[in-house]
């Protein structure tokens, strides 16, 4: 039980550093050589 | 979407704020505490951006039949996303999202008269880009060009990459958000505002 927690806590706080990078990468607009 | 890209946005935000958040004592499963929501919002968005590189039908409805800028698009549904979300962090955290906010209308503001992020073709040599080159979102900047120093003008070399101040302020902000998350809701609102105001 305890390690289901955990789990869903390390999940969640994956989401929340894949929702920052989604954010970052569409208001971002560095040019590069590189699209 | 470049490498250097991936590690300018994404890599290097999201590393120095995990690392910030530890250093002053936080830890990752407090990244639980903040609430994102209408995450929909974020994905719509990350979508039409991709489309514009990847997807030409797509972008080619969304602008000629639709009439609808993809990069207008992109900043309104992000905009909105920051909105829903900023009333109901905590001020510390707000503030991080602030600075995202900010970033994003400066580069938006300069993307809205231009058409395109304009770049600075001196400071893309010194970063090693072959001039000229224009991309769905950058162009090189001109003498029509408005808001110019608001485009990106500082060179990142190894990266190969020119930056705007509006993705300084983001990268600043999206850092921030992740260390100050880390250390918890109550402690970042306590430890950053004056008077330790919490909401």
């Amino acid at each position: 039980m305890t390690q289901a927690i955990t789990w869903q806590r390390m999940i969640y706080a994956l989401y929340i550093l894949a929702a920052i990078a989604l954010l970052l990468y569409t208001i971002g607009a560095p040019a590069t050589d590189g699209h | 979407m470049s490498v250097a890209s991936i590690i300018l946005l994404l890599l290097i935000p999201s590393a120095a704020g995990v690392f910030a958040g530890y250093a002053t004592g936080g830890r990752l499963a407090r990244l639980t505490e903040i609430r994102f929501r209408a995450s929909w919002l974020l994905l719509l968005a990350a979508l039409f951006q991709a489309a514009q590189y990847y997807a030409r039908p797509v972008r080619n409805l969304l602008e000629h039949r639709l009439g609808l800028p993809p990069l207008a698009l992109v900043f309104a549904l992000v905009a909105t996303w920051l909105v829903v979300n900023l009333l109901q962090w905590p001020t510390a955290i707000r503030l991080a999202g602030a600075a995202i906010f900010l970033g994003a209308a400066l580069n938006g503001l300069v993307i809205l008269v231009n058409g395109r992020m304009p770049y600075s073709p001196a400071a893309a040599e010194l970063a090693g880009i072959k001039p000229g080159l224009a991309t769905p979102k950058n162009m090189p900047a001109g003498s029509g060009t408005r808001l110019g120093l608001l485009g990106d003008t500082f060179p990142v070399s190894p990266l190969h990459e020119v930056f705007s101040p509006g993705d300084a302020f983001i990268v600043l902000g999206g850092s921030s958000l992740i260390a100050l998350a880390m250390r918890g809701n109550r402690r970042a609102t306590s430890v950053l505002t004056a008077g330790g105001g919490e909401q």
